[in-house]
Formats: structure tokens, sequence, C-alpha cells
């Protein structure tokens, strides 16, 4: 048997990649190191001293509200650490798709939950600078950093709008950070507004369409309106509205505008499949079976719903993603989240290609191959083109 | 005689928006242990009486009026509740469409456990064991690895075997099978009916046959009902159904079967088509296309008449008498 080449494994790869790249952020840039020793002397004085002894300061840092003011980044880093866990599990149980999903879907909550449970606040020790001045100062310091000892935030003061070069492997921005750091970070702001805003829009969409299907009646008339009406508003105009009228911008009311605006596609599509199975004789057995309406509509309804949902899903993602990156462009975004948009703001207002060229590439691959996704999933979900039949 | 396990009085389904009855005063019983046959042509009321029996009518369609005893149960006002605790346990139902009657996107193990756990009590292992034993009891070969396959791997006989097997699980008093042989081929047939018969007879499990296939009511069944547009037209013994057939839709049914025909020569038929719901004649719906019509046929419904163990309600009937 030939085994022909699958485009989901090739586009499961890359958003694995992807997903991976944006997780593992802090392991590859952040201005903490993993293991420090450190001897009483110039780095525990003064301004930004760290603390002397041997000691783990990458891990306290992950969740310090101070070096990561979003919760996003928080989350983020959580499941970082908890991949440890995860990965091994979900490569263990690779063959269940059930176990997948069920397992990223654990990941995900372990990890926002676990930032809200662990937060921190430490004082800003300066790692980088004391360290070096210990350094130079002839004391026997050791410390042990991620490849690059920048966090997004960090301006390399006299380094900035710099071209690529070895200490800044993708340049820096107009105001000296560093465009690799931030990029790697940017992908996290991206991921995250496209999950949390397609959540949202699958939860009210999913719950409103199954309930207009199902129940049909006056239900069904008021949901029908309900998503015609906020079908009417246009998501990215309502976001810019938003934060034109708010005083300080924040990522998660952009992602639930969006996916306050996002669900009537959705709904519809759970509705008209609710409203195709009514037809089909297994809803009308179940009940003769004796299943509650709940349980009918849990069971056996809502699975069957999944994929055109799942379709729309990824639509959805890359839109949201989109949708972010626009704002951030406008300058509308998050300012306390490295964003990949706003990195290519940057470069459209100094000319500076190394600032438009990688946040361009990695928009450009994101959103292809989460649309790229979508469409291969269509083909495969359409009754019409089943011939894969092993 | 003792107490009927189901007695149906007076069924009237309605149709909203639609004047006269889709089902109209239908009335029978059936025993415990015994198999009643519903024959007619496609559109006579059949799968919809029987889906009544378990209260399973959508709007438009609804019970207008009617009692529907089921063991001391008044379906036709239980609860859904009751009705819960009725579907699937006491009464089971087999569907017509084998292809569409199981979920997709459940493999066949989860389908039969679900029942298994809202009317057998069983979970987990259990559950399972008594599935493959179901599988097997069905004749469904290796069924510890069919458990976990989904419908789609399963043809068309096997697939009739699961929902049999489903219904089965609640290890019902009644069955309803609703065509459960039209969508197989000849031999699966065979098979079904035999394995029908054989739980009939092992569990003491009543079965309320509906087909249009007088061949099968002539192997399975011991009682018939002839429905015609909506109404019961003849009550009768299978022997008699195909000995002393009283009414002309009954004579001309039997007639029509192809094993009668002549080689080369065109099939029997019955002149016409069912009416539709909106065009039922006035007096005898069958009227318009019986042979032995006569002018009060076309004015005044025609009651039942007894002739031995036979009902009929036919005006011709009543006056040869």
């Amino acid at each position: 048997m030939t085994r022909s080449r699958d485009p989901l494994v090739s586009l499961g790869r890359a958003i694995v990649v992807l997903v991976a790249l944006a997780l593992a952020a802090p392991l590859l840039a952040l201005d903490v190191p993993f293991y420090a020793s450190i001897p009483t002397g110039v780095a525990t004085t003064g301004v930004g001293a760290v603390p002397e002894g041997v000691s783990l300061p990458w891990f306290e840092a992950l969740v310090d509200v101070r070096r990561f003011a979003s919760a996003v980044d928080r989350s983020a880093n959580v499941a970082l650490l908890l991949s440890i866990v995860f990965v091994p599990l979900l490569v263990r149980f690779r063959r269940s798709p059930r176990a997948i999903v069920f397992g990223a879907c654990a990941w995900l909550l372990a990890g926002v939950a676990g930032a809200f449970v662990c937060e921190c606040s430490r004082p800003s020790h300066d790692w980088v600078g004391k360290v070096a001045a210990a350094r130079a100062a002839g004391q026997d310091v050791r410390a042990v950093f991620p490849p690059l000892a920048f966090a997004p935030t960090t301006i390399d003061a006299g380094h900035g709008r710099e071209p690529p070069s070895a200490r800044h492997p993708l340049g820096t921005d107009s105001i000296g950070r560093d465009v690799l750091v931030r990029v790697l970070y940017g992908a996290r702001t991206s991921i995250a507004t496209g999950l949390l805003a397609t959540s949202i829009a699958v939860v009210v969409g999913v719950l409103l369409g199954a309930i207009a299907g199902a129940r049909r009646g006056l239900a069904d008339a008021v949901i029908l309106r309900l998503i015609e009406v906020t079908a009417c508003f246009p998501g990215f105009l309502l976001v810019m509205t938003w934060v034109a009228l708010a005083e300080r911008t924040s990522l998660y009311a952009v992602m639930t505008i969006l996916g306050l605006t996002g669900w009537p596609t959705i709904a519809r599509l759970v509705r008209a499949e609710f409203l195709r199975q009514a037809d089909l004789e297994y809803r009308v057995a179940a009940t003769a079976l004796g299943a509650p309406w709940w349980r009918v509509v849990v069971v056996h309804l809502l699975p069957n719903a999944c994929s055109p949902v799942l379709v729309a899903a990824a639509f959805s993602v890359s839109g949201a993603i989109l949708a972010e990156s626009g704002l951030a462009f406008l300058n509308l975004g998050d300012p306390t989240l490295a964003s990949w948009g706003e990195l290519l703001r940057q470069g459209r207002e100094t000319g500076m290609l190394h600032l438009i060229l990688a946040p361009g590439f990695l928009i450009f691959v994101t959103v292809t191959v989460m649309n790229r996704l979508a469409s291969v999933l269509r083909d495969r979900f359409d009754p019409r083109r089943c011939e894969d039949v092993r | 005689m003792n107490a009927a396990l189901l007695e149906v009085e007076g069924l009237t389904i309605t149709l909203a928006g639609a004047a006269g009855a889709v089902v109209d005063d239908v009335s029978f019983r059936i025993d415990r242990a015994e198999t009643v046959a519903v024959v007619g042509e496609s559109g006579c009321g059949k799968s919809l009486t029987a889906l009544a029996l378990l209260r399973l009518l959508e709007p438009p369609l609804a019970i207008r009026s009617g009692a529907i005893r089921f063991d001391g149960i008044d379906v036709a006002r239980a609860s859904e509740r009751e009705l819960q605790r009725i579907r699937g346990r006491r009464i089971a139902m087999v569907f017509q469409e084998p292809m569409t009657a199981l979920n997709p996107v459940l493999t066949v193990g989860e389908q039969i456990v679900e029942v298994l756990e809202l009317h057998a009590g069983l979970r987990g292992a259990a559950a399972r064991a008594r599935a493959a034993e179901l599988l097997r009891e069905v004749e469904i070969s290796d069924p510890e690895r069919q458990l976990d396959e989904y419908p789609h791997r399963f043809s068309g006989g096997m697939r009739q075997r699961v929902l049999i097997a489903m219904a089965l699980a609640g290890e019902p008093d009644l069955l309803i099978a609703d065509e459960p042989t039209t969508a197989l081929d000849v031999t699966v047939q065979a098979q079904v009916l035999d394995l029908l018969r054989e739980l009939r007879r092992t569990r003491g499990m009543a079965l309320l046959l509906i087909t249009h296939d007088l061949g099968l009511v002539a192997e399975m069944a011991k009682r018939v009902l002839v429905m015609y547009a909506g109404r019961v037209v003849e009550e009768t013994t299978v022997l008699d159904l195909f000995e002393r057939p009283q009414h002309p839709y009954t004579r001309a049914l039997l007639a029509a079967r192809p094993a009668l025909a002549k080689p080369g020569a065109r099939l029997p038929t019955i002149p016409g088509v069912v009416p539709q719901v909106a065009h039922y004649p006035p007096g005898c719906r069958f009227h318009p296309r019986c042979a032995e019509a006569f002018a009060r046929c076309s004015q005044a419904v025609p009651g039942f008449v007894a002739h031995g163990a036979t009902r009929v309600a036919c005006f011709a009937r009543e006056e040869s008498r």
C-alpha cells in the first residue's frame, strides 16, 4: 500500500512548529538566566541588584507579573513548563484524535489556570547588566542565559534601528528592541487572539445554533433574528470603534469583540446541520430507544455538526489573527504585547526591510496555513468527495 | 382472554393544515408474545401508526384523539418522563432505513452501550460485554472487534442487525419492526426474519410487523390488519387473509402479488393510487378504486362487520350477509 502525501500532515506539522515556537519563546529569549551563581559584591548591590547565591531565576520569572505583564504570556509560560507532562502524553496517545483534542484543551486550560494560581511579583532584577558588571569586576559569576538574552520589552540602548547582526539576528526596531525576540513573543499574541476569539465564537455559536435547531419554534425565531442583527455589525470596525473610545486597549476586549461578532456564522452552520439531521432516522431512533432530548442533542446531534464548525473555526482563527495584526498595524493594538502587526507598522514608518520581512512572512504563513487547513478539512468532510475509504 | 399487552382505540392522527385525518379511528390489540402484521400500500399510515405508539410524531403531525394502552399505561397521555421509561425498555422499534437509523459518528458499540446504560443499568465493561453478546445473538461474527467499528463499515444487512440488537438491548415486551427487511437482499432478509422469529419464541416478545410484503406476513404473523388511506379496512387471521379475504382492497392486494402473475403477462396492479391526505374521498376511502363500489360507498363510512374471526369495513360485505 503506497502512502500518499496527506496535506493535513504537513499542515499539522506547520501548526505544531508555530505553536512550539510561541510556547518556547522564553526558552529562546529572555533576559533572565536559567541558572545563576552570584557571589556577594557588585551584582548584589545598587539599582537592579540580583539575589546572591545559587538560584534558578528563570523559572520564577515565568510567572512574574512584572516581567510578563500580560496573562497571555504568563499562561503560555506555565503551559511551557507543563509541556514536560503533556508532550509525552500527547505523543503516547497520538493515534487517538479524541485524546489529542482533550489533551490539548487540558494543556491550555492548565496553563491559564496555572498562570492565575501561581503568579508572583519580584523586584526588577537587572540580570544581564549585573552579571556583566560582576564579570568585568573579575568576580566568579556563573550564569546560563537563553540564547538571546533579551526580553521582548528590553531596550538595547544605543542599538536602535539596526539591521541584522550577530547581536540581533533580525536587527532591532526603532527604539532598540530585538526583532527576533518580538517576533517570537508576537506569535503568542497572534495565536492567543485566534484561539480566544474563535473559542468565544464557537461556544456562543454552538450553544445558540443547537438551541435554535433542536427546539425550533419561538427559540429558533428569536435566535435567527439575533443572528441577523449580529451579522450586521462588522467586527473589525466595531473593535476599532471600541479602541477609539476606550482609554486603554486590551487584547481581551479585542478578542471578545471579535468572538461576539463571529458567532453567527457558526450558529447558522450548527442550526442548519441540526435541521438536516431532523430528517435522519437516527435522531428519531435515539428518542425511540428512550434517550432524553438533551442526550439526543449532546450525544447524537452535536458530534455530527462538528465538521462544518471545525472548518468555520479554522477560518475564524486566521481571520482573528489578521484582525489583530491589522489593529496593531494601525497602532490600535495592546501596547503591552509584542505583535507582528506592530512590527510591520514600524517597518512602514521607517521603511526598514528587516522590520517588514520577518513579521510579514509569519503573518502570511500563519494565515495561509489556517486557511489551507480549513479548506482541506472542508474537502475532507464533503460527503460528495468521500473517496477516502481505506 | 387475559388483558392485552397493547390496546389501541380510535387512534386519530392529524396533519396541521390538512382537513382529513391522516390516520383515522384505528383500533387494534396485541397480546403478549403475539405477532401482528400491518399491511397496506405506501402512504396508508402504517408507519405513522407505529410512530404514534411511541409518541414519536412531531409537528405538523399530532395525535388528535384515541387511547394507546400499554400494560396499563396510557401512552397517549404519558409525560415525557414516563415515555422515556417505556421507549426502548418496554416498547422498542426497529426502523425502516438501516443506512440512516444508525448515527454515523458513533461506533456500533457506543450506540448499543447507550441503550444498555439507559435501560439495563449496565456500565463500563459489563455493558460492553453485554453489547458483544447482543451482537452475537443477532449473528454478527467477531462481535468484540465489530463493537469498535463505525456504521459505515457495515453492510445494510449487518446494520439492520445492529438496529435489532439495539432494540433488543432494553429487553422490550413489544418490538415494532417497520419494514425490517425492505432494504435488504433476499438471503439476508431470510436470516433477519429467522432471527426475529427465534427471538420472539425465546423471549416471549410481542412483535408488530409493518410491511407491504404479503409473503412476509404469511411467514411471520398470526393476525393481520389491512390499512388503506389511514383506516383499518380489515382485521383478520393470517389463514383467512389468504383463504377468505373480505374487503375488496384486501382482495386486490392479494391479486396483485407478483407470484400470481402469468409469465409474460403484465403484473397485476390495483388501478389508481392511494390519494393524498388532502384529497381523501368522502365515504369509504377506497371506493374510487373499488370494482364493487356502489352509490352508498361514497356517502357514508362503512362500520365494521364480523365474519367469523374477521372484521371488515365494507358495505358490500354487509349486504352479502
